[in-house]
């Protein structure tokens, strides 16, 4: 049995390709504009990296802003449902996935059949996701990287009035003016980002026990992390490769469907 | 489904529907023409029915902007509205109204522009802001305004206080048009007027209630544009009639078995106004999703069923009181539990209005009750009442998506759903 999870992202394309039951091997690229070619592509890649080819895979399931442009699949679902079901099935006592990707934010209740039993996403805006950070990082001449390592330094955090990306580079831009050290503006950041995700949690009421899982791209921002877990007061369980959460539980029901066929 | 089904075409009430809106509109015209009534603009639950009494042409603002989002128009005047200088986040109902009020008075060619005003009324009972739109909407057109406050209930504590304060409110409303129209006001008259929209309450909350059957014959966005009649046009006898009609058509379907859709799984709630320029993305992304909409409280915000001709100032008073959103969330909240239980429904999608926080900042509270209360699943969609700039298909897609994979997932028999 060879299944694929693809998960067509607003920044990057990730693909989980399966065999059997944990035999598995992921791919990514940015997603660009030519979202059938990209989806192909990321596909294939993972199908090589586990030794097959993409006509050797039997089922594929596509998720993610973009999982309408992948014609090769045989079904979609949505990206919550396919990061809860991933997210499970490496952590069965997660009860809470949060999902900060590119352009958007999740928080996602499961119960303990790994059944999505509520969630939230961030409206149309990108305060709260991992474009925030970008265009701070581009605003501040620093990778997103040394942005979160900014921020560790730091020993007086500011606050940044501004929740829109938007008004949030104009306020950064009078700062630096103003001479604030730049690690101070870098944890005000972290902290606008964690308090719009913390409100989303709230918003669908998390619970206090379980785990805490987060997934998506911003999870590999460690100071991201530590600040939320402060904020919430909880232990947060950031898998090895937390963006190919969602494109694995889309090759998990790709798995599930091929073998109720 | 348990026994085989039909689907059924658009009801034929639609079109009767369309033609009392296109006459309603047009009589409005005719007498702005001829001058031979006075035309006075309202707010839903104002006490309407001393307007009709005393022989005004009585028009909706709200429904007007509806109208304007169905039609995909509302951006126009929004857009005048903000080329003001009034900011975007301000009301899009009130947007709307005041752009197409400048439009009108600077010959900027607005939508089917509702006939000038000579004179305005508001009760503040269904939100914060409407009374500043009215006051905007005087000084453009330079017609006096009359304000009727409608202090929200507290349950069993002031309730008669408030009803008085109204019926001492509606006193002075009735001295101050028989002065404008030079009229003696006729309570015989109201009473015929009351007697009419109470007829038109009962068939119009009957109708409703039709959904209960299981499978429904329509979904809720069918029914919901047939509140304009009981908004609007009550106080005509012929009101009641479309109502009836429109039970005999909903009753022949259920007899012979006819349902809106194909594949109807989930039987589900909907709160809050509708966004009206996406009514088609959502009906048509709901029916795929195997989701019907079966009934909302928005529903109750158009009942006035407390219209009793034995009583007619007592009765235009207390349904202004008790109108559903001068009511505390307690009530809501507990009201829309008990339409889960009547209508046997299984989730609940809450459209939240971004620019219009007095409805919108109950949903987080109702959805959080009936979840607790009732073990289901609820989903807050955002977008807004006629402006689209704060609506995006593909998030509310995703929500709507995951919402159905949800109810599918928790469901012991899913694919095997007797409706």
């Amino acid at each position: 049995m060879i299944v694929a999870g693809v998960d067509i992202g607003s920044q990057t394309s990730k693909a989980v390709v399966l065999k059997e039951d944990h035999v598995f091997r992921s791919a990514l690229f940015p997603t660009g504009t030519d979202l059938y070619a990209v989806a192909r592509k990321v596909v294939e890649n993972a199908a090589q990296e586990l030794g097959h080819t993409f006509d050797d895979i039997q089922r594929i399931v596509a998720t993610g802003y973009g999982r309408v442009s992948v014609p090769f699949a045989a079904d979609t679902m949505s990206e919550i449902t396919c990061n809860a079901v991933g997210a499970y099935h490496f952590y069965p006592d997660a009860r809470l996935v949060v999902d900060i990707g590119g352009q958007d934010s999740k928080a996602i209740k499961i119960n303990d059949e790994g059944k999505v039993v509520n969630f939230a996403m961030n409206d149309k805006c990108a305060a709260g996701t991992g474009r925030f950070l970008e265009v701070a990082a581009e605003t501040l001449g620093v990778s997103v990287a040394e942005l979160a390592a900014l921020s560790r330094r730091s020993g007086n955090r500011i606050r940044i009035s501004s929740t829109c990306t938007v008004f949030a580079q104009t306020e950064i831009v009078s700062l630096i003016a103003r001479r604030t050290p730049q690690e101070d503006i870098a944890a005000g950041l972290h902290e606008s980002i964690v308090s719009r995700v913390y409100g989303l949690i709230n918003s669908i009421g998390p619970g206090d026990t379980g785990r805490v899982v987060m997934t998506g791209g911003v999870a590999r921002n460690d100071a991201i992390v530590s600040l939320l877990a402060s904020t919430m007061k909880r232990e947060i369980t950031v898998p090895e490769d937390p963006q190919i959460v969602t494109a694995f539980g889309a090759a998990l029901v790709a798995k599930s469907r091929l073998g109720s066929e | 489904m348990g026994t085989e089904v039909k689907i059924g075409n658009r009801l034929e009430s639609q079109n009767r529907l369309g033609k009392l809106i296109v006459d309603h509109y047009r009589e409005a015209r005719e007498i702005k023409e001829s001058k031979r009534k006075p035309i006075v603009w309202t707010t839903t639950a104002a006490p309407n029915e001393i307007l009709w009494a005393m022989d005004f042409c009585v028009l909706f603002p709200e429904a007007y902007a509806a109208t304007c989002g169905a039609r995909h128009a509302a951006y126009r005047h929004c857009k005048i509205t903000e080329d003001k200088g009034y900011e975007h986040h301000l009301c899009t109902y009130c947007r709307n109204g005041l752009g197409s009020t400048l439009a009108d008075i600077e010959g900027l060619d607005p939508f089917d522009p509702l006939p000038a005003p000579d004179l305005l009324l508001v009760a503040n009972n269904s939100c914060s802001l409407i009374t500043k739109w009215w006051e905007h909407l005087s000084h453009y057109w330079d017609v006096p305004m009359i304000h009727i406050d409608t202090p929200y209930i507290i349950p069993g504590i002031q309730e008669k206080d408030v009803i008085g304060h109204i019926k001492g409110q509606i006193g002075d409303l009735i001295r101050f048009l028989e002065e404008f129209t030079g009229k003696k006001f006729d309570l015989d008259r109201l009473r015929e007027v009351v007697r009419n929209g109470s007829e038109s309450a009962k068939g119009y909350t009957d109708m409703i209630k039709i959904n209960k059957h299981k499978p429904s014959p329509s979904t809720y966005f069918d029914l919901m544009p047939h509140n304009f009649p009981n908004l609007v046009l009550r106080y005509k006898p012929e009101v009641a009639d479309h109502y009836r009609l429109m039970k005999q058509e909903m009753n022949e379907r259920i007899r012979e078995g006819i349902v809106p859709f194909e594949n109807m799984k989930h039987r589900v709630y909907w709160d809050g106004i509708p966004y009206w320029f996406a009514m088609r993305f959502l009906s048509k992304k709901l029916q795929s999703l195997g989701i019907c909409l079966v009934t909302s409280a928005y529903s109750q915000l158009f009942a006035f069923d407390r219209s009793d001709p034995e009583r007619p100032l007592d009765s235009v008073a207390e349904n202004t009181a008790y109108f559903y959103l001068n009511r505390d969330v307690r009530y809501k909240a507990e009201y829309t539990e008990q339409l889960y239980r009547d209508y046997d429904m299984e989730a609940g999608i809450f459209a939240y209005a971004m620019t219009c926080k007095p409805f919108s900042i109950t949903m987080h509270y109702i959805a959080d009750y009936v979840q607790k209360k009732l073990g289901v699943l609820s989903t807050i969609i955002e977008g807004d009442l006629v402006d689209d700039t704060f609506f995006d298909e593909e998030k509310t897609g995703i929500r709507l998506e995951t919402f159905a994979e949800a109810l599918e997932s928790n469901k012991p028999s899913v694919g095997k759903v007797v409706f």
